[in-house]
């Protein structure tokens, strides 16, 4: 046996690069599988933690302002173990130095931190009782955008009074790992978005709600029970002006971090298990390779006496010590990178709780899924040494079987190419497995990378779409609530304003039978010169006097067409339910994803003539205006329509990290790939080669034999590859939340062309990497044995 | 003088044991001219072939092949060398297995400057029915005639056989051997053939014998035996 250990660190020894190159690939895919495995485990432990630990509610009720008492009746109710009321209300605030208007939530905290729901986690500070009751507790991410200091003065407005307030600390609630505002705003914005916690009394105090609350939340003995009691809340506080009881998981900031965290997670074993699956057939290339160049070798063992069970485990080794090296190697590597990834993501999101920690049942798992997968390669090139007897192997090999391949019988002008490709496109016949797996595996590689660059042009694609052709406004205007239509009339009075149209966004759930849909539905003008919405066709569709339009993501989840009827409910007006018919489909881009004539959502959602937002132009760029615009009275915001892709691209940062990792790993990948097979081709066909060598043939002469080879079998792998990818990315792009943007299918010319550059260059490196091995050969020492 | 070797010298170094193959080898070779180098297993004819080939380097000493001194050639030039002046029949064929009989003739007519025709050496050679085969499709002996083909059709001033009967039986042999002495007369091609048959010695004009790395017996036939009528 150790003579066999000796064979094969001798054989390993003089085949190294090609070693290397394997190694590599595992090394890749367990790197992949740690990162994102235990990036996905940290983050999740991390947040289920800190819900645990900071009491995140299990329920929330929405009241229209209640008497404290409600807090008591909630508590009573069976089934829940605690509740606690506040006030919620959203103002705008300015801020020293800052030019806009921020848009505040102020949520008001129960007098003591400690044992609170909704615990805050002070990152510096006091906590506001006691001397600071008066004080402000601000937003973490908010803090640092605008720089505040402990001190630094703000001013709410509330009840259209400017309020000082002290900073007295920075906090983070884990209801707003999340901070958005609502469902409606995909991403979290630092800039113009922020809450501030108050001391519950000082809050009614500032807004004359004497003994009032508008919300309550809850903890319950059993959280599996979460359906029942809201369900009992919901009939017994019909008459106590109850606005909405909502679940947890329902809750934008939970949900967001939901979707983020299953995304994650099936990232973390779909792109790995590519990688292994190309490993392995590498693996298995190679085996096949050294078994039959030892084939005599392996007569020669045999007919010593070493049994077939100890040689076929003396080449399952090889594969099984690749699987093993290179899982190691990725475990050690995909600790760090889970490491970074998981810092990475903690700026995304608020989350006190940073949980580093090492899995060893993930590391276990990668290595035994790479031996298994290694092991199962090796074995199936290995078994091929069960067929070899000793007689027979010692026996000179067969000789090459020159043959036509059926191309040149059925193709004549095949038989007329350069010999230096009917040569090329016989080997490729001879050696159909390998070509085939070899353009398998380049095709994998190729389709992995346009699949995630897809991403870019899907993203690229939107914003142009969405800018070029749909959203015209420099501006829109946001007001605090519901307003008469008339208010638009007031923006046009401004001198700059060139037009201004008026424009609904309101929550609604949207349903068909058991399939259900929370979204915003946008309420636009007839003939809208600033919003225009597309068919699947490309073509301007307007918004119908009745019914409604729907993106094709949002039809596909209600499972509707054209024509189908689907009931319409008003998220803050629970119990209002109108079927309303789905009249056309449109296409997506920013923004929202339903839309009717804004009289008609009206009408629907029973909001009499009222609007909550205006779209306008200006006469010349005005930040200036956009301030005074700000400044009015009922206008909670004004913002550009770039805002969103700032923000939209601020929040991709973490996809873009991924799609990053993911490229540089496919082209570690496709290197090695096509390095290996340039390798085995050389060493197979040494003996050809250099008896042209010797007829005079100059080293890029032969190079370019092994070389066209490889273009041949990369060319189909990237002709395949390209298709492989484009399927691979649909898959992807359901993955992603639907609701929070569905991203159109569209693959830029430049991608391919990328790929098809990359494949390019990694012929060219994997050729010039090899160009020694043809330059160094021994001529004299090849033509001197016999096969 | 078309072939001039003189004080030639080669040695293989393993670890620490030296092994001198080539000891000052002298030999010299007439244009037109067939020569035999005969000699014991591992005495060093291949060695020298090699050189004189320019495939392998010596360590020392002058070879001059029509007047070019090869040991001073550049890898490219010997490259060069090859293509043009050469052409090597080995004893195990050594073609491609994937061309066939004409493909494996082109391939080589190709790269050479002023190439015979394919079809006239294929005739030469008496396989011009079989042009279209594999190798794996040919015996032996039609194998050696590919490789002599494929050996003459770029017209090389110099023949190098290592054992080219070696693999062959007695009938095929000579007819092989009948074929080099054919080609010798017709293109006027010198030719240097290894052989461990002291029989066919009778069809060269200079026969060496090499022993442990030195030519120790030269002589000089006066009267041409035809192969066909070499005996054995
Ligand atoms: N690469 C090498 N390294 C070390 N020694 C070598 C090498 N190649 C050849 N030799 C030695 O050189 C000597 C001559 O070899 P060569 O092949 O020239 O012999 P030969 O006369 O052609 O023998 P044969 O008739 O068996 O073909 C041998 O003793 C051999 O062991
Ligand atoms: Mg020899």
């Amino acid at each position: 046996m150790k003579k066999l250990m000796l064979m094969t660190l001798r054989d390993i020894k003089s085949n190294k690069g090609q070693y290397i190159a394997i190694i590599m690939v595992v090394v890749v895919g367990i790197t992949m599988y740690n990162a994102i495995s235990m990036s996905f485990y940290n983050l999740n432990s991390a947040t289920e933690n800190y819900y645990e630990e900071y009491r995140l509610p299990h329920l929330f009720v929405r009241l229209n302002n209640a008497p404290e008492s409600v807090v008591g009746i909630i508590g009573r109710t069976d089934g829940v173990s605690s509740a606690q009321g506040r006030l919620v209300l959203d103002v705008p605030m300015e801020i020293p130095g800052y030019e806009g208007r921020v848009h505040a939530r102020i949520v008001s905290v129960p007098r003591s931190n400690d044992g609170a729901l909704n615990k805050l986690h002070l990152e510096e500070g006091r906590y506001v009782s006691g001397d600071h009751r008066d004080g402000a507790l601000v937003e973490k991410l908010f803090m640092e955008f605008h720089r505040l200091d402990i001190g630094s003065s703000i001013y709410p407005i509330i009840n259209g009074k400017r309020v000082e307030l002290k900073v007295s600390g920075k906090a983070i609630s884990p209801e707003y790992i999340y901070a958005v505002p609502s469902a409606q705003d995909m991403m979290p914005d630092n800039e113009r978005f922020t809450i501030l916690y108050l001391e519950h009394s000082f809050v009614q105090q500032l807004t004359g709600y004497d003994g009032l609350v508008n919300e309550v939340v809850l903890q319950l003995e059993d959280a599996g029970k979460a359906k029942e009691v809201k369900k009992k809340l919901e009939d017994r506080l019909k008459h106590n002006g109850l606005i909405s009881v909502t679940e947890r998981k329902d809750e934008v900031s939970y949900a967001m971090m939901d979707t983020e965290l299953n995304a994650l997670q099936s990232m973390g074993f779909a792109y790995p298990a590519v990688f292994l699956l190309i490993g392995s057939i590498v693996i298995y290339m190679l085996l096949i390779r050294l078994v039959d160049n030892q084939r005599r070798q392996i007569g020669v063992l045999m007919a010593l006496g070493f049994t077939k069970g100890a040689i076929l485990f003396h080449y399952i080794g090889y594969a099984l010590l690749v699987g093993f090296v290179g899982s190691v190697l990725g475990s050690l590597a995909g600790v760090r990178l889970a490491e970074v990834l998981t810092r990475y993501y903690l700026t995304f999101f608020n989350i006190p709780i940073l949980q580093v920690k090492t899995y060893a049942d993930v590391v276990v798992l990668g290595i035994l899924m790479s031996v298994v997968f290694c092991g199962v390669a090796g074995f199936n090139a290995a078994k091929r040494v069960l067929r070899i007897l000793p007689a027979e192997a010692m026996r000179p090999v067969a000789p090459i079987e020159g043959k036509k391949w059926w191309g040149e019988r059925i193709l004549p002008f095949l038989a007329g190419i350069r010999i230096s490709w009917r040569l090329t496109f016989r080997n490729m016949w001879r050696n159909k497995k390998r070509t085939v797996f070899t353009v398998v595996s380049i095709a994998m590689t190729v389709g992995l990378m346009i699949s995630i660059m897809t991403m870019l042009d899907s993203m690229d694609y939107l914003f142009d779409k969405a800018f070029g052709d749909a959203l015209s406004y420099d501006y829109k205007v946001a007001f605090t609530g519901s307003v008469h239509r008339d208010v638009v009339k007031d923006l046009g009075e401004f001198r700059e304003v060139t037009y201004a149209e008026p424009m609904a966004e309101y929550p609604v759930r949207l349903m068909n039978g058991w399939r259900k849909e929370n979204t915003m539905v946008t309420g636009l003008v007839q003939g809208s010169r600033v919003y225009k919405l597309f068919d699947m066709k490309g073509n301007r569709v307007e918004v119908p006097r009745e019914g409604i339009l729907l993106t094709e993501g949002l039809a596909k989840s209600l499972g509707v067409k054209r024509g189908d009827n689907i009931t319409i409910e008003a998220l803050n007006k629970p119990g209002i339910e109108r079927r309303i018919a789905v009249k056309g489909i449109v296409e997506q881009y920013l923004g929202g994803s339903a839309f009717m004539e804004v009289g008609a959502l009206d009408a629907v959602l029973g909001e009499g003539s009222t609007i909550n937002a205006a779209l306008v132009n200006l006469r010349y760029n005005g930040e200036e205006i956009a301030g005074d615009i700000e400044g009015m009275p009922y206008v909670q915001s004004v913002k550009e329509p770039d805002d969103m892709v700032k923000q939209y691209n601020e929040y991709m940062g973490l996809i873009y990290a991924y799609i990053g990792v993911i490229v540089v790993l496919s082209c570690i990948m496709g290197f090695a790939i096509i390095y290996n097979t340039t390798t085995i081709s050389i060493m197979e066909r040494r003996r050809e080669l250099a008896s042209l060598r010797i007829m005079g043939f100059t080293n890029n002469q032969v190079a370019e034999l092994i070389f066209n080879e490889n273009t041949a079998v990369s060319a189909m792998g990237l002709i395949i590859g390209m298709p492989l990818g484009v399927f691979m990315a649909a898959q992807i792009l359901k993955l992603m939340p639907e609701d929070m943007i569905s991203l159109p299918l569209v693959i830029f010319p430049k991608t391919y062309v990328l790929a098809a550059a990359t494949v390019a260059l990694f012929v060219i490196l994997a050729q010039l990497a090899n160009m020694r091995r043809i330059s160094r050969m021994d001529l004299v020492e090849v033509m001197k044995s016999r096969e | 003088m078309f072939i001039d070797v003189s004080n030639l010298k080669k040695s293989y170094t393993s670890g620490a044991v030296r092994n001198e193959v080539l000891k000052g080898v002298e030999m010299k070779l007439d244009r037109g001219d067939i020569g035999v180098i005969l000699g014991p297993s591992g005495s060093g004819k291949s060695t020298l072939m090699n050189i004189i080939g320019g495939v392998d380097r010596a360590d020392s000493g002058r070879v001059h092949v029509d007047g070019v001194e090869i040991n001073d050639l550049s890898d490219d030039q010997l490259t060069e060398y090859r293509r043009r002046d050469v052409g090597f029949i080995f004893q195990f064929y050594n073609l491609v297995p994937n061309l066939t009989v004409a493909e494996n003739i082109e391939v080589v007519s190709n790269i050479s400057k002023s190439p015979l025709n394919v079809d006239e050496v294929l005739e030469a050679v008496e396989m011009k029915d079989k042009k279209r085969r594999f190798p794996r499709e040919l015996s032996g002996g039609e194998q050696q005639r590919v490789s002599i083909a494929r050996a003459i059709v770029k017209n090389p001033k110099l023949l190098l056989c290592d054992e080219p009967t070696g693999a062959l039986d007695y009938q095929t042999s000579r007819s092989i051997l009948k074929l080099l002495q054919q080609v010798n007369k017709e293109f006027g091609t010198t030719i240097l053939m290894i052989t461990h048959n002291t029989a066919i010695a009778a069809m060269a004009n200079r026969v060496f014998r090499l022993r442990s790395g030195k030519v120790v017996d030269e002589a000089v036939n006066q009267v041409i035996i035809p192969a066909e009528r070499i005996e054995w």
